[in-house]
């Protein structure tokens, strides 16, 4: 059997809340609780939840821009420390929610996709990968020397996802990638990000509270709730035949169109 | 006569249109929505209505509402306007609510501005009112402040500030968008029931297709400020006559389809 690609053993992470008073009892929010999935390559697995469920830090553990308080996170096997950081930084990239706040509003479109090749010593030519990387998102080169208010919301989310795929990750970690964009213009970005990850092969960790995101684009489905997977397999049998009340209520609160009914 | 009725109405900043000659009417109990991307001009819509536009704008056209025209009333005229026959419900609690007051004191300031109330029977006025918009434990909910709340509680404070007063005319822009998918439910079944309980008109202003879906029965669907098409929900779905709306009530189609797939397949 293969090894999975990024695994956790009973990953947990508690925060600790601010003391009501100075002599209270230290109060811990757990916020990631006994957290075990693994992740094998070509994966694409959803992670739903309502927001406060502990989706968005389980993605910071699995990307380690977060240390767990306890259980631990392995990458292709390994246990993740730090001469192998720069290696696992390559291979596992985030595309974040808002495009505004996660690019930097003084860099031009170059500068934020040259920024991750310098960082991890990409090997190739770092120009030429910078437009090849616009071309597969699908943005005119001209953009190159555009600042992120110049761009428009889909356009923005398309360079955050050629700074994601500059340095050939094999792990693509996505954090509501389009629960910013106008509806039509998330569909394309949908389309986009389900073009390549089958043309480039890669692993995808996609987080959204909108089941039909995660219903176009994953296999796999695990369900959070205050903290727990509670739920999770494939996303045939875990929409079609939920086995735990909250995920019925989640695929419940779907709008219904009214002529589908 | 109609409750509200909208002529013609157009908004402008400097040289840039962001409504363009919109016409509309609604009776009293009429729900209808408004649907557009984000800078199409739906907002505005709303702020003109409720006389909120920021003083950048220029406008011109009618808004008549109960046969009195708001265009051209003052500012101290509105006021009166506001909050008794139109209210709004805003798109963000967190940035709607004061987070320096109590809930139960912001709930009861129309009725401050509108009636002639003792402390007492606002007070009263204010727990019946979280009681009426679903929220838990009125009594102790009014002595809390903002960010005590969930996001669906805030919502809901913001919903009991705009029926305070039972407006005549409710408007409501993109309740739902900071708001989780279960809670979404909720909120909407909420004003679902309020406006039907007191026929009030409604106005839901959304960029979701099937969230607008489920609340109004008439839509105007919006494009960088131009009014595309209105039509009754139905008409819209069995024949859109814009391109545009046609784009959107196929995607609203396809994305069901892609979710019911997977639903109905374990039922059958």
């Amino acid at each position: 059997m293969n090894t999975p690609i990024l695994e956790t053993h009973s990953l947990g992470r508690d925060f600790k809340l601010p003391r009501a008073s100075v002599t209270a009892k230290q109060q811990l929010r757990h916020a990631v609780v006994d957290v075990n999935i693994s992740i094998n390559a070509g994966d694409r697995l959803g992670i739903v939840g309502e927001s406060g469920s502990g989706k968005t830090t389980l993605a910071k553990l699995l990307l380690r821009l977060d240390q767990p308080t306890s259980g631990s996170v392995n990458f292709m096997g390994q246990k993740l420390q730090g001469a192998d950081m720069a290696d696992f930084r390559r291979q596992v990239q985030i595309i974040f929610q808002d495009p505004r706040s996660s690019l930097d509003p003084r860099m031009a479109v170059e500068q934020i996709i040259l920024e991750p090749l310098e960082c991890l010593n990409f090997s190739q030519n770092h120009q030429a990968r910078i437009d090849e990387v616009l071309q597969q998102v699908e943005l005119d080169l001209v953009i190159r020397s555009r600042y992120p208010h110049e761009l428009s919301g889909g356009q923005r989310q398309r360079v955050a996802i050629a700074r994601a795929l500059a340095a050939q990750p094999s792990v693509l970690v996505a954090d509501e990638p389009v629960s910013a964009l106008d509806v039509l213009v998330r569909e394309e970005v949908l389309q986009l990000i389900n073009r390549l990850i089958n043309q480039l092969g890669l692993t995808l960790v996609l987080i959204s509270h909108d089941l039909s995101v995660v219903a176009q684009l994953c296999d796999k489905v695990a369900v959070m709730q205050h903290g727990r997977i509670i739920e999770s397999g494939a996303t045939q049998s875990v929409f079609g035949n939920p086995q735990h009340q909250f995920t019925r209520e989640l695929i419940a609160a779907v709008p219904q169109l009214p002529t589908l009914k | 006569m109609k409750f509200l009725e909208v002529n013609k109405l157009t908004i402008k900043f400097g040289d840039k249109t962001v409504v363009n000659n919109l016409s509309f009417d609604l009776a009293a109990g009429d729900r209808f929505g408004v649907i557009g991307e984000s800078g199409s001009g739906k907002t505005m819509i709303a702020l003109a209505i409720i006389g909120l536009l920021p003083d950048s704008a220029s406008f011109s056209g009618s808004i008549r509402l109960d046969g009195e025209e708001l265009l051209s009333l003052g500012d101290k005229q509105m006021s009166a306007f506001r909050g008794s026959k139109v209210s709004m419900v805003f798109q963000e609690p967190l940035t709607a609510l004061n987070p320096l007051m109590r809930v139960g004191k912001q709930i009861t300031q129309p009725l401050r501005n509108h009636n002639r109330l003792s402390a007492r029977e606002r007070l009263a006025r204010a727990i019946e009112l979280c009681a009426s918009v679903g929220l838990p434990d009125p009594e102790q909910t009014v002595r809390a402040y903002p960010h005590q709340l969930s996001g669906g509680q805030r919502q809901r404070v913001g919903l009991a500030i705009a029926i305070a007063c039972n407006p005549k005319l409710l408007i409501v822009d993109e309740p739902t968008t900071a708001l989780d998918v279960t809670v979404q439910r909720e909120v909407l079944q909420t004003i679902n029931e309020l406006v039907k309980q007191h026929s009030t008109a409604l106005i839901f202003i959304s960029h979701d297709l099937p969230v607008v879906s489920t609340m109004v029965e008439t839509i105007a669907v919006m494009q960088s400020g131009n009014c595309v098409e209105q039509a009754s929900m139905s008409a819209l779905f069995d024949q859109p006559q814009h391109e545009y709306s046609k784009r959107l009530v196929d995607l609203a189609r396809a994305t069901q389809n892609r979710f019911t797939t997977f639903t109905t397949k374990a039922t059958s």
